[in-house]
């Protein structure tokens, strides 16, 4: 249709161009305008008429760009300009990740802990869920980049994840006075001698998870001290038909590799728990370092005859469903794995043991979770009241008790968490600290991740070796403070 | 009327041009900007530095293997589902027994979003708990039970099994429609002159579908080199990068890895290797 359209109306311009005087047939014949120009010269139209209609479509198009630049304009201004005159609304609007079961209410603990404090205020509670937080965080980032900053968001606690944010955070020193936190930790908030972030609570990363029923039944002894016994133990649950050690890393969750690492490089005579600190912190020297490759070799061992073979396709939650199946023996998993076990009815103690994993006594794997103040926060009286009472034993007790985490300040009393999260809140006070897991420079956790997710199927340690030191080199071109 | 036609035209498309100008042009052009700086993620402070990206690019091994096996996905999933997308739409046109039933069952994966159908397949393939293997144990198949995503000769292969199985449906109903839009004459035609239903289909029917043909490649080309949802779903890349596409790469290299700027450079070559592939290829189609 739309062409028979077209012909037609090209003929009329025809005939009209035939009654034209021969000096005006250069003229285009096509255009809004030169249209007008023929329908004057018939004489069907005024010269008046025919200027207007040509300046409509000018005047529309010129509208139409001003009105688009205006409304660019007016956004832009309204992004770029100062926090608003008129006074702060009575708002506070938090993004983190805590959306699974256990740790949603031990958000709305402290949520309510804020209320009775602050009647009257509004959380925007904003809970992005997956990926450890990279959902959450790339979020953030897009807001902070537009100039856009929330009040407050979770930021993974250890050296390398505060030090990447700080940037747009306000100081707190003020808050942080004269806080009972163990010093290797309190160090962690810190970036250029001022304090950024406030821990709300920490995780023990280095654990090994038993089956009891299964320990028992093959006749392991535990606690198991070194790597060694530990490989002598999963020989007798693989021949006793049982898989000896559950994994999962599926998806994304190729970053739990690195746990491992970690845990070997740990209980390696060449590395122990300050090498493991000082590799965090970017100032090893994967190429040369002994640790790294010893590390890896026990990973072969443990990869190429004790794990489940569909750990690509689990994540670390199904990984621990195995155990509670009574499948498999042991797992090495953060100790939100407890909190996952006792959600689903398994008993600490009575189902499921817990101790340092073997080669790592004497010290915690540790990483947290903390707040910070946003410089340009739209509400700093109430995010700085945030940051504040999470400082506080009470909001620490409050949330840690329900999300089965331990308070980062050493004078919360632990009688309200149970038996073993006790046991484990009181190794990491009485222990040494490693920073570790998800603590470290971001980019680190994917790449590390990505690496060892090929060593477990190649078990080229050289390769591998080569690999994770050009990364390191890159990711880390000078230590952090 | 006439008069009004080309301001009410402009204004009628003007929100599109508006649209489309700003987030497909301009951002496609700002993606090529911003790989050519250093920007990384939040560091604000961002420097110039010409092509290193791009240099750095040809020397990476994960990129090289995520290109090969978008290619190697590609280049496997358009002719197998574009096959198994006529041979369906011809049995259905052939209204053999139980053809509706039949229908509705093949195309209803095409309603499922990636999301819902990765996580099924997900279960499925999973080697201990998976139905697959759960199944072929039921029947004492052991010997068939496969490592399925859990495998790095596997994984890619799976991700291909579950395009297929989605978008055949889609291609089914592209040619059917194609098929049913051919004047009943000409086949009336072939039957008197004695062809037998082979040759039918063979001389008739499908030399006159060109024209689907072209627009089912082009769509599933256009999938194929921007596949994401399913294959992060999926494996996410792993094991062991086997199963690492452009597309994951690229978002792990910039909201995992925070290197927006290079995360940038693959996005430009993923755009760059589909108007080397597409421009040629609608031209030619054009001209026939």
């Amino acid at each position: 249709m739309p062409r028979r359209i077209g012909k037609n109306f090209n003929n009329v311009i025809m005939i009209k161009i035939s009654e034209m005087p021969m000096k005006d047939e250069k003229r285009g014949m096509n255009s809004q305008i030169d249209e007008n120009a023929l329908r004057y010269w018939n004489g069907k139209i005024t010269r008046r008429q025919a200027i207007s209609t040509t300046a409509k479509v000018a005047i529309a198009i010129g509208v139409g760009a001003a009105i688009a630049a205006a409304g660019i304009g007016a956004g832009v201004y309204y992004a770029s300009r100062a926090p608003p005159t008129k006074p702060e609304e009575k708002k506070l609007a938090i993004y983190h990740w805590w959306t699974a079961g256990g740790e949603r209410e031990a958000i709305d603990a402290v949520y309510k802990l804020f209320k009775e404090k602050y009647p009257g205020v509004e959380i925007i509670d904003n809970p992005a869920a997956g990926g450890g937080g990279a959902v959450m965080r790339a979020a953030v980032k897009a807001m902070l980049l537009a100039g856009q900053p929330p009040d407050t968001f979770q930021i993974t606690y250890g050296p390398g994840m505060v030090q990447s944010w700080a940037e747009f955070l306000e100081s707190i020193d003020d808050l942080w006075e004269g806080l009972p936190v163990p010093e290797t930790m309190k160090k962690w908030a810190k970036v250029g001698g001022h304090y950024y972030v406030m821990p709300l609570n920490i995780h023990r990363d280095s654990n090994l998870w038993y089956n009891i029923k299964l320990v028992n039944e093959i006749g392991i002894d535990v606690p198991i001290s070194t790597v060694d016994d530990f490989f002598k133990a999963c020989e007798k649950a693989k021949s006793a038909g049982y898989i000896p050690f559950a994994f999962g890393t599926v998806g994304g969750q190729r970053f739990w590799l690195n746990y491992i690492l970690e845990w070997f490089m740990m209980a390696s005579p060449n590395g122990g728990p300050d090498y493991v600190n000082d590799f965090n912190y970017g100032r090893a020297h994967p190429a040369t370092d002994p640790a790294v490759k010893d590390a890896l070799k026990n990973m072969e061992t443990l990869w190429k005859n004790y794990v489940n073979s569909d750990f690509g396709a689990l994540t670390w939650d199904e990984a621990g469903k195995l155990l509670m199946a009574d499948k498999a023996v042991f797992n090495y998993m953060g100790d939100w794995q407890k909190g996952h076990f006792t959600a689903s009815g398994w008993k600490p103690d009575v189902d499921f043991g817990w101790q340092p994993a073997p080669g790592t006594e004497g010290a915690s794997i540790v990483h947290g979770d903390s707040f910070g103040v946003c410089k340009g926060a739209p509400h700093p009286t109430y995010a700085k009241a945030w940051v504040k009472l999470l400082s506080t034993v009470e909001a620490q007790e409050a949330f840690c008790v329900i999300k089965g985490a331990t308070p980062p300040r050493t004078d919360v009393p632990l009688d309200r968490f149970d038996p073993m999260q006790r046991r484990i809140a009181e190794y990491i006070r009485g222990h040494k600290i490693v920073v570790g897991g998800h603590g470290v420079v971001e980019a680190w956790l994917d790449k590390c991740g990505e690496i060892l997710e090929e060593f477990v199927s190649s078990f080229n340690v050289d390769k591998t070796v080569a690999a994770l030191d050009a990364a390191y080199r890159e990711i880390y071109p000078k230590p952090l403070e | 009327m006439t008069k009004y036609v080309n301001l009410q035209t402009f204004l009628f498309i003007l929100p599109a041009i508006v649209l489309v100008g700003t987030f497909v042009y301009a951002f496609s052009i700002w993606n090529v900007f911003i790989s050519l700086t250093d920007w990384r993620g939040l560091v604000t402070r961002i420097r110039f530095v010409g092509l290193e990206n791009y240099l750095k690019l040809v020397s990476d091994p994960v990129a090289q293997k995520a290109l090969i096996n978008t290619f190697l996905l590609a280049l496997t999933f358009i002719p197998l589902t574009m096959l198994i997308g006529l041979v369906v739409a011809i049995l259905l046109d052939l209204e053999l027994k139980g053809t509706s039933i039949f229908r509705t069952i093949f195309l209803l994966p095409l309603s499922f979003s990636f999301v819902v159908s990765a996580t099924m397949w997900t279960w499925m393939f999973s080697p201990e708990q998976g139905t697959i293997n759960s199944l072929l144990r039921l029947l004492h198949l052991n010997f068939l039970c496969q490592p399925w995503i859990t495998s790095t000769e596997q994984s890619l292969w799976c991700i291909l099994l579950v395009y297929v199985w989605q978008f055949s449906g889609y291609v089914t109903i592209i040619y059917y429609s194609g098929i049913r839009s051919i004047p009943k004459e000409h086949i009336e035609a072939a039957e008197i002159d004695g062809a037998s239903t082979f040759d039918k289909y063979r001389y008739v029917v499908i030399p006159q579908l060109k024209g689907e043909t072209v627009g089912v490649l082009t769509i599933l080309l256009f999938y194929a080199l921007r596949v994401f949802d399913l294959v992060y779903l999926l494996t996410g890349g792993g094991p062991a990068l086997s199963s690492e596409v452009l597309a994951t790469y690229m978002y792990r290299i910039t909201f995992n890895q925070n290197l927006f700027a290079y995360g940038a450079s693959i996005g430009t070559l993923i755009f760059v290797i589909a108007l080397a592939i597409m421009v040629p290829f609608l031209i030619l189609s054009r001209r026939r």
